[in-house]
């Protein structure tokens, strides 16, 4: 059984509509319009506190953050890493050896251990291959033959010998084809540089003859250690470019770094001297300028430190620094560069020298790494970066918003300060105005010494007006075009130091009145 | 005009033949209904029988209607000006309202019986004068200051089957009464305070809270925007009336006749109720701060959720739940008065009423005349200083037509012609078969 008392809950309801009247939005009746006051709300917007070094952290995916000696940040960008292995030596003097049949014509036959791209060899390991042969001769009785390799040693050092007794055919002759397996054995040239190939071909009645014909081919031959002289032999490298992401947004303004530089690093396992030919190494920059990276070693190229014959496996590393000593490197990188594009040949003993006996073995490689670095120590002349992006402030119109008030506050230990302003754009990108009308949205950089290092931290706090005009305009903006100029403390008189416990604390209020 | 017809209607037909806040009823120590603001009051009948009726009260000490709804000559408009510029410093709004099913007194010589069932509901909420200037002329103005905003809130209803006797000794008769309470819902603040501090420098904001609210058979509390409230008194399941929410209280009064005057007390409602069914205690304690949404991933190029910002807010009461049992305290009350006999049917009388009702107890004080006109009508008027409201001018007429006995009460009779505007008012009406006369 259920009673109802219509008149209760129409009783509670008249009785907490009062309250509800007196303590809940208008709108919550809604048959009736609302006559209140102007409320001036004051709500906290954003916050952020942040040093330097979380900052630059997620700079973007291309810039890695470091400190210099000094304890500067910098920004290094890198190239990919270009890398050479035994196999792109090797190949090349593996392809000028094998399937190229030698006619032998004497029975000390010296074959040729150069290769035709400049490689004397004085000794090889030999990982696999095959040496086939055939020789004939017209004879009328049965003949003893040996073959000698003096040269071709087994994994006892022993020298190769294979011998036979042979009968001539119904033609009266001789024909063979033998083979030689040359897996796990070594070639080691005589005093002359050379392999030789002998033969002896004794009769029955014990008269020496010579082969007809006798020839020799080389099979898949594979190396696992060469020594010898490599010539004057250039191996090219590939183009490649480093994006410089600080200017990817500039759109005015300079930055001047007082120790900018590039490193060039190889990293070298091969026993050959080598140097660096810079075939292409130009700065672009973000007015189209391209400006070549000039200096000595650009010129003369940089020598690469390689393992002597006794450091087989080391590996040898050589890093050349371009700075503003000994290139332009101050000039190119302070012109604004977006990005370096570089190609850098190397070449083998590039004196030509015959005396010096290099190496290669299957694991030998070399790789280089091209790094542009930019110390944060510099001036910043009203550096612009712009950027676009879309937004929907039409809740400004529906919360009725008259008048607002942004107050930013920040403590700052940073030596750069910026300026910032957002310009509206409606639906066809027509520009409406700034959104800080008086003056940007400011960040003042601190107070720094003689050598550029930031003092005390300092806080400001600053209130920006808002007016019905713009508020009104914000609602209908589609767009906001972000303006930030950078300037650094001073800026076109002293270079300052940014370091990575520099920090920034903000946070942005706003009273609004509705 | 055609509004305050709709809301004097309703108070009207709303209010009915019990009262426990009524100075002109208990001047009228012969009706029946009397007898419930003093058990040892005994009506003229041996046998009276009650039949279902209402009674309600509404109290306000803020803003009343007629100061929240206006209208401009074409429509009415919520003006909250006018609002904001009657509060008080603690504003309160009360109602209580009494649904009798039945109720029954015997008089045998000196020996009074009665018994009756009740189901009472009670809603209060109070808040201080911060809290809709908060809402509506916004924070700014207290940059730097705390306030307080908390509020406090009590929705309660019990069933009620009471048993009472009284006794006359000579010129004394002394009452009692006891009663069987059961709890049927309840949602009240057992702790309210609640600051909020504007910073002047950055804006942020920070929350002191030390609320407690308990609660049974009526909320559901998830976040600051997801609450549920079940609290319909409108559906009684006669099914489910008996809920293992149990409770007693006592009244006990006394009247003295002195001849030319006449002394009475009371003390009613000495008593509470255990709440034990789908309880929820929902507590929050400490400093809760926004200081805006942080954007230091963003500096440092990784993402923020948004979300983020309303999870925040949404639970920065930070509100823990349990469900621990509990006792609701009833809030007694006390009346005092003093009759002087004029003439047979005339009299004067001075009374006191007290009510523990925290945060806001009732005092109300009373000079009031009574008078029979003829066997038929008795009146009775009564001016009554209520805490702060002195408006009070009460009327009650009561009328017996044989075995019918109709009547008619108010403490605040010029309510009648504002409604709209009143801050108190009550009103009592109704009738009773009583039957078999007591001889004097």
């Amino acid at each position: 059984m259920v009673i109802r008392y219509k008149f209760v809950p129409v009783l509670f309801l008249l009785s907490f509509t009062l309250f509800v009247v007196g303590c809940i939005d208008g709108d919550g009746l809604n048959d009736l319009s609302v006559e209140k006051p102007i409320g001036e709300y004051a709500i906290p917007l954003v916050k952020a506190s942040i040093n330097m070094e979380d900052l630059v952290q997620e700079f973007d995916e291309y810039t890695e953050f470091d400190t210099d000696s000094d304890g500067v940040i910098l920004f290094k960008y890198s190239g990919d890493i270009l890398k050479r292995t035994s196999n792109d030596i090797f190949n090349s003097i593996e392809s000028s050896l094998n399937g190229i049949p030698i006619p032998i014509d004497s029975n000390n036959f010296p074959i040729p251990f150069t290769t035709p791209d400049g490689m004397e060899i004085y000794l090889m390991e030999v990982s696999e291959g095959k040496i086939g042969y055939f020789f004939e001769v017209e004879v009328d009785e049965p003949c003893d033959v040996k073959i000698l390799f003096p040269q071709l040693f087994d994994e006892n050092m022993e020298s190769f010998v294979q011998e036979y007794t042979l009968s001539p055919n119904g033609e009266g002759k001789i024909t063979f084809l033998g083979e030689i397996n040359l897996e796990g054995k070594t070639l080691i040239a005589d005093q002359d540089g050379q392999v030789n190939l002998q033969y002896e071909l004794t009769t029955a009645s014990g008269e020496e003859l010579l082969f007809d014909d006798f020839f020799i081919i080389i099979n898949d031959l594979k190396f696992s250690y060469s020594e010898g002289v490599f010539y004057n032999q250039e191996h090219v490298g590939e183009l490649d470019t480093i994006e410089i992401e600080v200017f990817e947004n500039w759109k005015g303004g300079e930055i001047f770094f007082e120790n900018p530089n590039i490193t060039l690093t190889v990293n070298n396992s091969f026993g050959v001297p080598t140097r660096s030919v810079v075939q292409v190494f130009d700065i672009h920059t973000v007015d189209g300028q391209v400006i070549p990276l000039e200096g000595e070693a650009i010129v003369n190229g940089i020598d690469f430190d390689y393992p002597t014959m006794d450091e087989v496996g080391v590996v040898k590393s050589t890093t050349f620094e371009f700075n503003k000593d000994n290139s332009n490197v101050q000039d190119v990188l302070g012109s604004k560069p977006l990005f370096v594009e570089y190609l850098v040949d190397a070449i083998t003993n590039p004196e030509g020298n015959d005396d010096v006996v290099g190496f290669i073995w299957e694991e030998s490689e070399y790789s280089v790494n091209v790094e542009v670095e930019l110390p944060i120590h510099g001036k910043v002349i009203d550096f612009l970066v712009v950027d676009t992006f879309e937004l929907d402030m039409s809740v400004l119109t529906e919360q009725n918003i008259e008048e607002a008030m942004l107050r930013l506050n920040y403590e700052t230990g940073l030596p750069i300060g910026f300026e910032l302003q957002l310009t509206m754009l409606d639906d066809s990108d027509l520009e409406l105005g700034d959104v800080f009308q008086l003056e940007p949205l400011t960040i003042q950089p601190v107070d720094v010494d003689s050598n550029g290092e930031a003092l005390t931290s300092e806080r400001f706090q600053n209130d920006i007006l808002l007016d019905t005009d713009q508020i009104e305009k914000l609602a209908i903006s589609k767009k906001l075009i972000l303006m930030v100029r950078f300037n650094s403390t001073m800026n076109d008189e002293l270079s300052v130091k940014v370091r990575p416990e520099q920090f920034l604390d903000l946070s942005l209020g706003m009273i609004i009145k509705r | 005009m055609k509004r305050s017809l709709v809301v004097l209607g309703l108070m009207f037909f709303m209010c009915g033949m019990k009262a426990q806040n009524m100075q002109v009823l208990y001047g009228m120590d012969r009706l029946y209904q009397g007898s419930y603001l003093n058990p040892a009051f005994i009506p003229n009948n041996r046998v009276v029988v009650s039949i279902p009726s209402f009674y309600n009260n509404l109290s306000i000490n803020g803003p009343a209607y007629s100061d929240v709804i206006k209208n401009n000559g074409v429509e009415d408009y919520i003006d909250i000006n006018s609002l904001l510029s009657n509060l008080q410093p603690t504003n309160y709004l009360r109602e209580d309202m009494e649904i009798q099913t039945l109720g029954l007194c015997l008089s045998v010589g000196p020996v009074g019986i009665q018994a009756y069932h009740k189901v009472k509901f009670n809603a209060f909420i109070a808040y201080p004068e911060e809290l809709p200037s908060l809402i509506w002329e916004g924070n700014t103005q207290f940059l730097g200051e705390s306030v307080n905003i908390g509020s406090e809130f009590l929705l309660h209803s019990h069933s009620e089957f009471g048993l009472g006797a009284s006794l006359k000794l000579s010129g004394l008769t002394v009452g009692a009464r006891a009663k069987y309470l059961n709890g049927i819902g309840h949602l009240s603040t057992e702790r309210n305070d609640l600051e909020i501090l504007t910073d002047e420098g950055d804006f942020s904001i920070e929350f002191g809270s030390d609320y407690r609210i308990n609660s049974s058979n009526s909320l559901d509390y998830n976040s600051l925007n997801d609450i549920n409230l079940n609290f319909s008194i409108g559906d009684i399941n006669w099914n489910e009336l008996f809920s293992a929410n149990n409770g007693l209280s006592f009244d006990v009064g006394a009247q003295l006749d002195l001849g030319k005057f006449e002394l009475s007390a009371a003390i009613n409602d000495i008593g509470y109720v255990n709440f034990d069914t789908d309880v929820r205690n929902y507590s929050s304690q400490g400093s809760f701060s926004y200081e805006g949404l942080d954007i230091s991933n963003v500096l440092s190029g990784q993402d923020v959720e948004l979300s983020g910002i309303v999870d925040t807010l949404a639970n920065l009461l930070n509100f823990e739940e349990n469900n621990e049992g509990f006792r609701y305290v009833i809030p007694s009350s006390q009346y005092l008065m003093i009759k002087y006999k004029i003439a047979d049917n005339w009299d004067l009388g001075i009374s006191y009423f007290h009510e523990s009702y925290k945060p806001a107890p009732v005092n109300s004080l009373s000079i009031s005349a009574g008078a029979g006109l003829g066997n038929i009508f008795r009146l009775r008027g009564a001016y009554t200083v209520r805490n702060d409201n002195y408006t009070n001018l009460g009327l009650g007429v009561s009328a017996k037509l044989t075995f019918l006995e109709l009547f008619l009460l108010t403490d605040n009779v010029l309510a009648v012609s504002d409604p709209l505007g009143a801050r108190d008012f009550n009103l009592l009406a109704g009738l009773n078969f009583a039957i078999s006369r007591k001889k004097k």
